[in-house]
């Protein structure tokens, strides 16, 4: 276990290496200078030009401003923003709790509604009840979120007012307030994802229910609950949370649309925000910041299959 | 010659099996729905009872009626005319998209699987520094450097696709290159190019193909994604994910500006996400329908 670990985390080093490579490049295939994007367009003075290509190493050779740029990221410095002169790790550490709050809410609510509805799908022997439901996932599949952000606003907070309109109270002042304020948006965010893990569970467990240990079991004269909880659903679980995986480090990039419909100000309204304003360090930040979540998330993924299937640790 | 005549007069069975479209009424429907989206498209300034920017400032949000069949927007404008020409701009640069990335990543994929060795390391291994990137925020990114655009936002989201492709289109090749008749090929003389056109790339082509219909489906979905954002195609072409943007503002003055092309893309979408699932099905028969029997 400890080897498949240690082995994976080597793994993972190469690619966060060409990731920060990359984002680092971007500073510089955006067209223009790049001491001028890290000023601002607007300030045009030669001195301060000159100063901000000393403090930044871009007189250097590009693999020296890499590793400068490399050595102030491990420590923590994610460079100034040029719209407000703060740091941005302290805009960061604002905006990624509204972020994380909203994935994981998100996340919650699709894995819950979708397992059960997954397993129903697979168990019905009712032709109407499976084919709604397939009906129902590739429909929730084809729901743009940011249509239906808008619609869900239009319905329940404009004209029922069932809930607050673009409120977000922080989660330890407030906990009722800050759950329902984040419920519309969660569920925007929830529901293709809800339609895809449904999808899978019904696949995943189609594909166990013939296997002989189901029979075995069911021959054994267990409850037909037990059968389906122990047993499909156990086994069926690989592919899932492959998927589950998939679907919060999604939720982690995903949720710039929703969190552009709804005003909700976390990392990835910060990156757009960043790109109208050309706030460039900013945006070099967040992509660098989601991306290297994403990766990590996918990891705690692939490290929770061992936890669930014997077979690859010792593989 | 009597026993000839016999043979060929044995009647046949009476059982026959109903056209496939019947069989699978998911795809039946979904292409029906893709034709009608498609045709609406193609024949869109014939269609359109208006020029999509025309304004009428003294129609300004129309509730749905017979003179604007969908309503009109904040500059009068008919929503009608305008959600067809942005089908037009939607489904081209999803064909152009996902079309670059079946084209780049297919090729990526299956000269990685045939070759194996250091291509299929360095191929592959790029393919997965692509994956590490959530895809919105790298089609943005992209979007970011090229500047917006109908041609950026074809490759922002083609280069997204790119890494799928490849993986899709290596797996079959992997298992295919194993073949005698590939060896027999080799023997031959066959040069590479033709053994991957002629023999690797049919028996690829199938998984492609399902993924390519997939793929449409949330191309759209990402092209007016991006256009929501401002970072798709940009004015005075009328966007689906641009006028739900628009209308937004106006939401409590009149909803159809926004429910319109929002359920527009829906369609389109639901559509090609109804042939991908049967696709599906059809060639993994376990995910059928569970009262079909198992």
């Amino acid at each position: 276990m400890q080897r498949y670990v240690g082995q994976r985390l080597v793994q993972l080093v190469p690619v966060l290496f060409a990731v920060s490579v990359l984002v680092f490049a971007l500073m510089h295939i955006i067209p223009g200078d790049p001491a001028q994007l890290l000023l601002g367009f607007e300030n045009t003075d030669p001195q301060q030009l000159a100063r901000v290509r000393r403090e930044f190493g871009l007189d250097q050779p590009i693999y020296v401003q890499y590793g400068l740029w490399l050595k102030k990221i491990l420590s923590g410095d994610l460079g100034i923003s040029v719209r407000t002169g703060r740091p941005i790790t302290e805009l960061v550490g604002e905006a990624l709790p509204f972020t994380v709050e909203l994935a994981t809410y998100a996340l919650i609510l699709a894995v819950s509604t979708a397992i059960p509805v997954g397993v129903w799908a697979a168990t019905t022997r009712s032709r109407l009840a499976d084919a709604a439901l397939q009906l129902f996932t590739l429909f929730g599949l084809s729901l743009p979120a940011f249509w239906i952000g808008s619609m869900l606003i239009l319905l329940f907070s404009v004209r029922l007012r069932w809930f607050p309109v673009l409120s977000y109270p922080a989660l330890w002042q407030d906990p009722l307030a800050n759950l329902r304020g984040f419920f519309l948006p969660a569920l925007t965010l929830a529901i293709p994802n809800a339609a895809a893990i449904a999808r899978m569970v019904r696949g995943a467990m189609i594909s166990v229910r013939g296997e002989d240990y189901i029979r075995t079991a069911r021959g054994k004269g267990l409850h037909e609950r037990v059968v389906i909880r122990r047993h499909m659903l156990k086994n069926a679980l690989i592919p899932i949370v492959t998927l589950i995986g998939i679907v919060a480090g999604y939720l982690l990039g995903g949720s710039i649309v929703v969190e552009q419909v709804f005003a909700i100000p976390g990392i990835g309204r910060m990156g757009l925000q960043a790109i109208i304003q050309r706030d460039y360090p900013v945006l070099q930040a967040v992509v660098l910041l989601v991306t290297t979540l994403f990766v990590l998330t996918n990891l705690l993924v692939d490290l929770l299959y061992v936890l669930l299937d014997p077979r690859i640790r010792y593989a | 010659m009597r026993e000839a005549t016999a043979i060929t007069t044995i009647p046949r069975p009476a059982y026959r099996r109903r056209p496939a479209l019947l069989r699978f009424p998911k795809a039946a429907v979904g292409l029906a729905i893709v034709a009608l989206v498609v045709l609406l498209a193609v024949f869109a300034s014939w269609i359109a009872p208006y020029p999509p920017t025309e304004m009428h400032p003294v129609d300004r949000f129309v509730a749905p009626s017979q003179k604007y069949l969908l309503g009109t927007d904040f500059y009068g404008r008919d929503l009608l005319s305008r959600i067809l020409v942005g089908y037009r701009v939607s489904l081209l640069i999803a064909f152009l998209s996902v079309g670059f990335a079946l084209t780049i990543g297919g090729s990526l994929g299956i000269v990685a699987g045939y070759y194996g060795g250091t291509v299929d390391t360095i191929v592959m291994r790029t393919m997965d520094v692509l994956f590490a990137f959530p895809v919105l925020l790298l089609a943005i990114t992209i979007v970011v450097v090229l500047g917006p655009g109908t041609l950026t936002t074809v490759l922002a989201i083609g280069i997204v696709y790119v890494p799928i492709f490849a993986r899709i289109a290596r797996g079959p090749t992997l298992v295919t290159r194993e073949h005698l008749y590939i060896e027999a090929a080799k023997a031959l003389g066959a040069p590479s190019f033709r053994i991957l056109l002629r023999h690797v790339l049919p028996n690829v082509s199938t998984p492609i193909l399902v993924q390519a219909s997939i793929n449409l489906a949330t191309a759209i979905l990402f092209e007016s994604a991006l256009s929501f954002l401002g970072l798709g195609a940009q004015p005075p072409y009328p966007s689906l994910g641009m006028m739900v943007s628009e209308g937004r503002n106006f939401l409590e003055l009149s909803p159809w500006p926004t429910v319109f092309p929002g359920l527009a893309i829906v369609l389109a979408v639901l559509g090609f996400n109804l042939i991908g699932d049967a696709l599906q099905e059809i060639l993994d028969p376990r995910l059928r329908p569970t009262w079909t029997g198992s």
